[in-house]
């Protein structure tokens, strides 16, 4: 079992979730503490504004019917008004020199150098306020204007702490709220992002364990995501990895099986040979003969097994335009001395133009295979007919025969490795249950199928088809 | 041994600076420009660092600064041309400056702005408790010292400033 890499853990996918998760969550609490104390302060400043400018204003009012400004007359003014909840009201002359004073009466006579009443001497409507240190500070400051024109200047002040405390409650409150509020998520956050990183760890703990050859091992899908498809789909990869392990393994046993045998039948033929000391001549020959064919046999079984190691491998092929018609033409003259020793008799019929993108041996071996398991199962007196036909974009090769027959629980199996219908006959016809193996693998890699079915009346009938070869450039098919 | 050394000429350095012939640090007030004062401010000091402390020396530094533009952009001088302090007397605490015949034209905020820049600059000197302005042979500013001076709305300060 691999080892599980140690990762720090700011490179883990938790911790980056969480980090995400964090930072947003942060933001938008951070927006939404913010924009609402800002929203109401600025409410707060719009209202002080029309407040204090309207107060200055009826101020400023009630002092245009004076002449002059003294601390007598101001004085009389202004305790006929009504200006409850200012700090400070200023009124200075036209020289900036105080002439009343609300906070001190000791001010009088004093020039109040403030900017406010600097601009509002200039003639300028003045008004700020902020809101700092637990107050509402706001400031305003008038032009006063008698009959001879500009007589002086009100200036005044007001400390709000009710509505800053307010303000400041909320804030402080929001902060509270929101402090709890991402603590909770942050919980959340842990344990929805434990749960996903260890639906991850689990797959990759399984991917560990199949990679230490444990195929059987799976994975319970959990959920309804794309995780549980993983998980599925690990399942499946995991099950064909199964199933491929256990064919190659069969392979491995079906091989050494068939190499032993005949290799066993070698040595105990020699071995009776040696140890026979008074062996006839006729029966030395017959044992030397069976050797003979046994070794023929592991030889054809090696070739066979060569063969197909070299397709598993991919080795490459040079693939052209190959007749098939040809191939079958040739076939049948190469398998007529086999049909005639066992007489068997063989016809082909093969129209012009079943041209193939094959590699020229691979294709002949496919007819030839084909045509010589029909001879060889055949009974005496029986029929092989070879065909290859053109129909539309497909080239169709048929061998058929009317020879023993495969039963019917044995068709799909046919054409796995070493797969054999009679092992007796089989192997007394020289077979290795290679060939209808190597015949399939051969045409599917050319992009062909192949299909077997009983003919009604006896025996089988072959059916293979490629795509057709593209014409030639400059004319039809030769 | 070194620190040693090192503490020892520190120390010289403080003593000298506090002696008879060190170097001093004295407000001259300008007035800030109407596009600045939302800060709260409308005279604000430059600071004149002078190298005596002697009496009349000192006053001639501070007229001579009072006289000069300011040294910040965002400043003015108050004393328009022709209002430039001349010469000044001293006599019992009370310091009258003689200005030009500009200044006798002064009047309202304008002539305000600049009486309180020289009050508060001149009243900084030790034995001037307050100061009086003759132009054109008559008093136009009778004695005002730093007290008749409202800089700030202290009484409504709020952290403000």
């Amino acid at each position: 079992m691999g080892e599980k890499k140690r990762r720090k853990l700011t490179q883990r996918v938790q911790f980056k979730f969480m980090l995400a998760f964090f930072t947003l969550i942060v933001a938008l609490l951070a927006v939404m503490d913010t924009y609402p104390i800002i929203a109401s302060r600025d409410l707060v400043f719009s209202e002080k504004q029309s407040s204090l400018t309207g107060q200055t204003a009826v101020i400023a009012a009630s002092l245009s019917s004076l002449d002059t400004l003294t601390s007598d007359s101001v004085g009389q003014v202004m305790s006929l008004l009504d200006v409850a909840g200012l700090e400070r009201i200023v009124v200075t002359d036209a020289s900036a020199r105080t002439v009343y004073d609300s906070a001190s009466t000791s001010e009088v006579g004093k020039y109040a150098l403030l900017s406010e009443i600097s601009l509002a001497l200039e003639g300028e409507s003045v008004f700020w306020s902020r809101f700092g240190d637990g107050v509402f500070t706001s400031r305003a400051a008038l032009p006063v204007y008698s009959g001879a024109g500009l007589s002086g200047a009100v200036y005044i002040c007001e400390l709000d702490t009710a509505q800053a405390e307010l303000i400041l409650s909320v804030q402080s409150r929001l902060w509270m709220i929101s402090l709890v509020c991402l603590m909770a998520a942050m919980a959340l956050t842990v344990v929805f992002s434990r749960a996903l990183t260890a639906r991850i760890t689990r797959l990759a703990q399984a991917m560990r364990v199949v990679r230490g050859g444990d195929y059987e091992h799976r994975i319970k899908p959990e959920g309804n995501d794309e995780l549980t498809e993983l998980s599925e789909e690990f399942n499946d990869m995991t099950e064909r990895l199964q199933a491929t392990e256990a064919e190659r393994r069969r392979f491995v046993s079906d091989a050494s099986h068939e190499l032993k045998t005949p290799l066993a039948a070698i040595r105990l033929l020699a071995d009776s040979i040696i140890q026979s000391s008074d062996m006839d001549e006729a029966t030395m020959r017959e044992f030397v003969a069976d050797i003979g064919s046994e070794a023929e046999r592991l030889q054809r079984t090696s070739e066979k097994l060569l063969d197909l190691s070299r397709r598993d491998a991919g080795a490459p092929r040079d693939i052209e335009r190959v007749d098939l018609g040809e191939a079958a033409a040739a076939t049948s003259r190469l398998i007529e001395p086999l049909a005639a020793d066992m007489s068997v008799s063989v016809s082909c019929e093969a129209e012009e133009g079943c041209f193939v993108l094959a590699s020229e041996d691979e294709l002949y071996r496919i007819v030839f295979n084909l045509a010589e398991n029909a001879v060889k199962y055949n009974v005496e007196g029986g029929e092989v007919k070879i065909s290859a036909a053109r129909r539309g974009a497909r080239v169709v090769l048929a061998v058929e025969d009317t020879g023993i027959g495969i039963p019917e629980e044995d068709m799909p199996h046919i054409f796995e490795r070493f797969y054999r219908v009679d092992k007796a006959r089989s192997r007394e016809k020289g077979g290795s249950g290679l060939g209808l193996s190597i015949v399939h693998d051969a045409v599917v890699s050319l992009g062909g199928e192949i299909d077997v079915a009983a003919r009604p009346e006896r025996g089988t009938r072959f059916t293979v088809s490629f795509p057709a070869a593209p014409e030639e450039e400059g004319g039809g098919s030769v | 041994m070194k620190k040693c050394a090192l503490l020892l000429l520190a120390l010289a350095l403080l003593c000298a600076s506090g002696c008879g012939q060190g170097v001093g640090e004295y407000p001259v007030y300008r007035v800030v420009d109407s596009a600045y004062r939302d800060s709260g401010e409308l005279l604000r000091a430059e600071t004149l660092i002078v190298s005596t402390e002697d009496g009349p020396e000192l006053i001639d530094a501070l007229i001579a600064a009072l006289n000069s533009p300011p040294g910040d952009a965002v400043l003015s001088n108050p004393l328009p041309e022709g209002a430039e302090i001349l010469s000044y007397s001293l006599e019992g605490g009370l310091l009258t400056v003689e200005a030009g015949e500009a200044y006798a034209e002064l009047e309202g905020l304008e002539k305000t702005l600049c009486d309180c820049c020289i009050a508060l600059t001149l009243c900084s000197v030790e034995g001037v408790d307050a100061v009086a302005v003759d132009s054109l042979g008559r008093t136009v500013t009778g004695a005002l010292s730093a007290d008749d001076i409202m800089l700030y709305d202290t009484a409504s300060q709020g952290g403000t400033q």
